[in-house]
Parts: structure tokens; C-alpha cells; sequence
């Protein structure tokens, strides 16, 4: 009986301890990735890209920034419960919003009542096309790199007759749309589309389909998974066509679930590829990633990093409020390690892409183009 | 082999509904987990065949914890009891996986490399072989039941369990038992689909819907006839596919199993009889 008065006493006292004290100069990014759920992998790629890119910048500026990452899965009521939940400990000067489109899109009428910066590293075109001015993209817009993906296309590669698979999420529906928008402009009609769900597993039919409708190439716009079915099944089929996909194609994950031989004539759209540079700011951001998360960095984890990167700087700069933070997001250029971005106004930050490519004989891509504001610029 | 797969987890959903009336919905997370086991063997250089038995091994084990956690305490509780837990513990599972492997898709080395043109469709040697231990699971399973003291027991006990206890039968044991082989063939079908279709922390989820569609489809507590009807999915959805298009296959694949529910909701063999749930 004593012993356990005892007990209860000293439990007592350690848990009316003080807490450790909140430094006076700790600043929280709240970040809302998808971590579970079929984003897991982006999710990821954008949670690490944030956590480097705080621990970089508190040593840049001397400042602690604490990215807290909070997981949204990929519906999109989970998400407005994350940002609810951020709002509630005070508004911070921004949010680092999730990859996934759907999401977006439901965060951004609260972003807008809040009057809250919210940067994203979403591609879904709509996001800036709604009239916001409360959203920073940081990965280039479908508007970028489908204007790449078909410029590639047609002029590199050579297709007059492509196909188009692309998935039937918002993702891939508005990636489409734009996609084949800029090959209209160019004077190339797709020969064939066909919408494919991310849960289908066998999409040998529809890649027969394309070669049926004669196509001379295939042009992707699908998560990682069904990326690498498509161009497992198409070699598997004996198709000897190229194909052109879309940023899940740049990831090393991706790549590493196909044989050296099946990429032969694979090339991929992506806003960068840090993996594949060789030397620079790129590469030293690669290494510090892999030393950091023992895996491959992609593009999302880079534009996540850059995008934390501007804010942190915006931060440094005095922009310690919501409304103060979109003024200097709105006004001031930023030069990251994937690329310079600026906002043209809508929210668009970011205006460059690159187009990889394997060369059939390993897992390593090399950046084949670099494109920039319409145009390649190597 | 994607019918090859949905036959092979097809089978053991159906053997833990028919032997312990246990609809496991953590059945294609078992699935998941097993392959993934495979994955963790090939890094440490396990062959495909080794893979493969390593997942099945695996999927046997999961298969004991699914019934000690989620059925052996709840048996006598209703039956939603059962299937919300085991859709907790699927749950618990993929987020685990996710946590410990990340999201990125894996593949599990194939059990022989290589593979046929034939008449313009490519059949891998993965993909035939998958399809003679699929049949090999379907006249394993067949066998036990049907021609095993085992097998006779287990029907006995799925029947009816109190009568079958009253005659000394170790009903609890028994269905465990079937969890046991169920998960060993989860992780089987786990290991055949990661080759060629990859397997992610939630893939369990499309799997175990397939299963209880089969499962509904068949006739509910049929084994072989669900795990027939689960091939005819995967055929379905192919043939639909190169007919039409994924999308409408996949629209037209949940009609014709509303059709089937309101013309003949005892399936197309006909329910066990009460079992339903």
C-alpha cells in the first residue's frame, strides 16, 4: 500500500514537470501529405522533401523551422479534418498543402475564408484556374509539362499517331485534356485514348487497342503502378513502340520495378529529376537526401523541398503572418535548386520542366531536355 | 494469372467462411503482407520459388494471428463482429506496410523467366506455371475436403459446430486450421500477382473485394465454385477490356453482379444454407 501511494506520488510530480519550453524562435510548417493510401509514395517523397528543407533552412537562417507533417490518405474530407485541426493551434503563415489534386481542391474554399497561404506541389490544372489567391504551386502545371510532354513527343520522337493512356482520377483526367490540347496545336490528333482505373492490374487490352488503331507511340499520364504495368505488358506484347509517359516515369522507384531492357525507348515528363543530375545544387540536394532517408529523391520531394525552401525565406524576410506571407509569395522570385520560380499571378510558381530518358541499359535516366516558359532551352 | 491469383484467394476466403463462418476481410491483407515477406526473402536473394514458398509460409502464419485475434474471441459474438475486426486489423496492416516499406510498388522475382508468343498474345512462363499451382491448390484443397478424414471433420464442423462438438470434435481447432490453409493460399496468391502486377500496402483492399464478389457470386460457403467464379472475374474483366474498354469492364463486372443478387441472390450455386452475411 505504501509502495504504491509511493509510486503514485512520483508519477505525479514527473507529470506536473514543466514541459520543455517552446523556443521563442520555432516556427511550425504544417505540411498535409498523403503518407497511407495509394499516394503513399508521393506522400512520402513531399513529406521528406519538407523535413530536409526545415532542417536546411532553420541552418540557413537561423531559425528553427519544424515541418509538422500531418497524413491526409487520399480523401478528401481527411484532409479538410488536418487542416481544421492546424487552424485550431492559431492561423500560421501558411500551409504546405497535399500532392494529391482532389484534396486540393477541397482545401482551398477554407484557404480562401481563412485568408491562408496554402503551397502545393499538386499538378491538377484547375487549382489556379479557379481565381485563389491564396494558392502557390511549386511543381509546374499540367499547362508546362504536357506542353513539354507533347512538344517531345512530336518533334523528338517523331509521333504522328500516339495513343494516349491516362488514369481516370482527376489527375489524369485533367492531365489528358491539356495533353491532348497541345497536341491539337501542333497538328497531331491521338489516334486512340483509353481511361484506366489505378486499381486495374492487366492493361494489356488496351495497349493491343492502341497498336490496333495504329498508333507510333504511346503517351502515358498514370500513377507509378500502372505506369510500369503499361510498359511491362506493351514489351511483354512485342510492341516495339516508343513511349513517352508522365512524372511518375522520372521516380527510381518506378524504374526499378522493370528490367534495363523494357525502358528502351522510355521517356518521361517530370517538373526535375535530381537522381539523374550529375553535378550542382541538383546533385548536392540528392546526395543529402539519400544520406538523410537512405532512398532516391524525386521531383516531388524537390519541388516540396524548394517550396519550403521560399517559405522559410519569406519567414527570414519578416512575413511571419498569413496575409503578409501571400504578399512576399506573390511578389518576390525564388530561385530553388530544381528551378527559379515566380508567381505569374494565378498561383503558377513554377515554369519549367525536363524530359528523361533510359537508355535501355540500366535504371539511371539522363535529362534529355530542359524546358522552360514554351520552349527547350538546351 | 491474374485468374490464377483471384482463384488461389478466392479459395481461402471461401474456406474460412465455410469452415468458421468468418467472413475475413483481412484476408487480401494477408495477402499483401505475404507478399511482401517474399519481397523482404528475394532482397536477401531467395530465388522466385523460394519467394513464393517463403510467402506462403508467411500467409499461413498471418492466416493463425487473422483467427486468434479477430475470430477466436469473438466467435460467439455476431457475425459483423468478426468482419469489423478483421477490417480493423487489415487496416492496421496497410498502414504498417506503409510505414515499414514506404509506398512504392515491389515486385517479387518470377518463379521462371521467359515466356511465348502465342497467336499474338504473350504467355509468360511466370504466368503458366502460376496456373498449374493454382489448379494444383484447387485438387489440394479438393482432396482434403472431400477425400481426407481432415477434410470430413472440417465439413462436419462447419455444418453444424455444436453438434460436431457434442461428438468430441475440436471444432475451435479445426477452424483454425482453416484459417491457417487459408492464409497459406493468400500468401500464394499474394506471391503469383506481385510479379507481373506489383503489390502496394493496399492492394489487399481491390483483392478481398474480389473475393467477396466471387464468394457472393458462387453461392455464399461454396469453396471450389467461388474460386471458379473468381477466375471467371479475371476473364471477364480481360474479354471486357479488349472489348470495350477497363472502365466499362470493370462498371459492367459490379452490374452483372447486381443482376445475379436480385435474380438469384443465393448465388449461382446456391447458399449454405443461413450463411449468408
Amino acid at each position: 500500500m505504501r509502495r504504491a501511494y509511493l509510486t503514485i506520488c512520483v508519477l505525479f510530480l514527473s507529470l506536473s514537470a514543466p514541459a520543455a519550453p517552446v523556443l521563442a524562435d520555432q516556427v511550425v510548417v504544417p505540411v498535409l501529405a498523403p503518407i497511407t493510401g495509394f499516394l503513399a509514395l508521393e506522400g512520402g517523397a513531399q513529406r521528406n522533401g519538407a523535413i530536409l528543407a526545415a532542417e536546411h533552412a532553420s541552418k540557413r537562417h537561423n531559425i528553427k523551422f519544424q515541418a509538422d507533417v500531418q497524413d491526409t490518405t487520399t480523401a478528401p474530407d481527411v484532409a479538410v479534418s488536418a487542416l481544421k485541426r492546424t487552424l485550431k493551434n492559431g492561423k500560421p503563415p501558411g500551409v504546405l498543402g497535399p500532392i494529391l489534386g482532389s484534396q486540393m481542391l477541397a482545401l482551398l474554399p477554407i484557404a480562401d475564408q481563412e485568408g491562408l497561404p496554402i503551397l502545393t506541389i499538386s499538378g491538377t490544372a484547375k487549382l489556379t484556374e479557379l481565381g485563389s489567391v491564396n494558392v502557390f504551386r511549386f511543381f509546374p502545371g499540367d499547362s508546362v509539362v504536357k506542353a513539354a510532354h507533347a512538344l517531345f513527343a512530336t518533334e523528338q520522337v517523331g509521333m504522328k499517331r500516339p495513343a494516349i493512356l491516362f488514369q481516370t482520377t482527376a489527375y489524369g483526367q485533367s492531365g489528358r485534356s491539356v495533353l491532348v490540347e497541345n497536341l491539337n496545336r501542333l497538328g497531331v490528333t491521338p489516334v486512340y485514348e483509353e481511361g484506366l482505373s489505378p486499381a486495374s492490374k492487366d492493361l494489356s487490352a488496351a495497349i493491343a487497342k492502341a497498336a490496333s488503331a495504329g498508333a507510333d507511340g504511346l503517351l502515358l499520364h498514370l500513377h507509378a503502378g500502372p505506369t510500369a504495368l503499361v510498359i511491362r505488358q506493351a514489351h511483354e506484347l512485342g510492341l516495339n513502340l516508343p513511349i513517352v509517359a508522365g512524372s511518375a516515369m522520372h521516380q527510381p522507384t518506378t524504374a526499378a520495378l522493370l528490367e534495363p531492357a523494357m525502358l528502351k525507348g522510355v521517356c518521361a515528363e517530370s517538373g526535375s529529376a535530381p537522381a539523374a543530375e550529375v553535378d550542382g545544387p541538383g546533385k548536392a540536394f540528392a546526395d543529402s537526401y539519400r544520406a538523410r532517408f537512405n532512398t532516391e529523391p524525386d521531383a516531388f520531394a524537390l519541388a516540396e523541398y524548394d517550396a519550403v525552401g521560399m517559405f522559410a525565406k519569406a519567414y527570414a524576410a519578416g512575413s511571419n503572418s498569413a496575409a503578409t506571407m501571400r504578399a512576399w509569395l506573390s511578389k518576390n522570385p525564388y530561385q530553388g535548386i530544381a528551378m527559379s520560380y515566380v508567381s505569374n499571378g494565378k498561383g503558377d510558381m513554377a515554369h519549367s520542366a525536363v524530359i528523361v530518358c533510359y537508355d535501355g541499359v540500366s535504371h539511371n535516366a539522363r535529362v534529355a531536355r530542359r524546358f522552360k516558359d514554351g520552349a527547350w532551352v538546351n | 494469372m491474374l485468374g490464377s491469383g483471384y482463384g488461389v484467394l478466392a479459395l481461402g476466403f471461401a474456406l474460412t467462411l465455410r469452415a468458421a463462418g468468418a467472413v475475413n476481410f483481412a484476408h487480401g491483407d494477408v495477402a499483401t503482407m505475404a507478399a511482401y515477406g517474399g519481397v523482404v526473402a528475394a532482397a536477401f536473394g531467395a530465388t522466385g520459388v523460394m519467394a513464393i514458398t517463403a510467402a506462403a509460409f508467411l500467409g499461413g502464419v498471418l492466416g493463425l494471428i487473422v483467427a486468434i485475434i479477430t475470430w477466436a474471441p469473438l466467435r460467439r459474438r455476431p457475425v459483423e463482429a468478426t468482419f469489423i475486426a478483421a477490417i480493423a486489423l487489415g487496416i492496421v496492416a496497410q498502414n504498417s506496410l506503409t510505414v515499414g516499406f514506404g509506398g512504392a510498388p515491389r515486385a517479387l522475382p518470377a518463379i521462371v523467366d521467359g515466356g511465348w508468343h502465342i497467336a499474338g498474345v504473350y504467355l509468360s512462363a511466370h504466368g503458366a506455371l502460376s496456373l498449374v499451382v493454382a489448379i494444383a491448390a484447387f485438387i489440394g484443397v479438393a482432396t482434403l475436403l472431400l477425400r481426407t478424414r481432415t477434410g470430413l471433420r472440417l465439413r462436419a464442423a462447419a455444418e453444424d459446430p455444436e453438434i460436431a462438438a457434442a461428438h468430441g470434435l475440436p471444432v475451435i481447432g479445426l477452424a483454425i486450421f482453416a484459417f491457417l490453409l487459408a492464409g497459406a493460399l493468400a500468401g500464394l496468391a499474394g506471391a503469383i500477382l506481385s510479379n507481373q502486377h506489383y503489390v502496394t500496402p493496399t492492394v489487399g483492399a481491390i483483392y478481398i473485394l474480389k473475393a467477396y464478389i466471387a464468394a457472393t457470386a458462387a453461392g455464399w460457403g461454396r469453396i471450389l465454385p467461388t474460386a471458379l467464379v473468381a477466375v471467371g472475374i479475371a476473364l471477364f474483366e480481360t474479354i471486357g477490356a479488349a472489348l470495350v474498354s477497363q472502365a466499362a469492364a470493370e462498371g459492367a463486372l459490379y452490374l452483372a453482379f447486381l443482376a445475379l443478387l436480385a435474380f438469384r441472390p443465393e448465388g449461382l450455386a446456391g447458399d449454405i444454407q443461413g450463411r449468408r452475411v
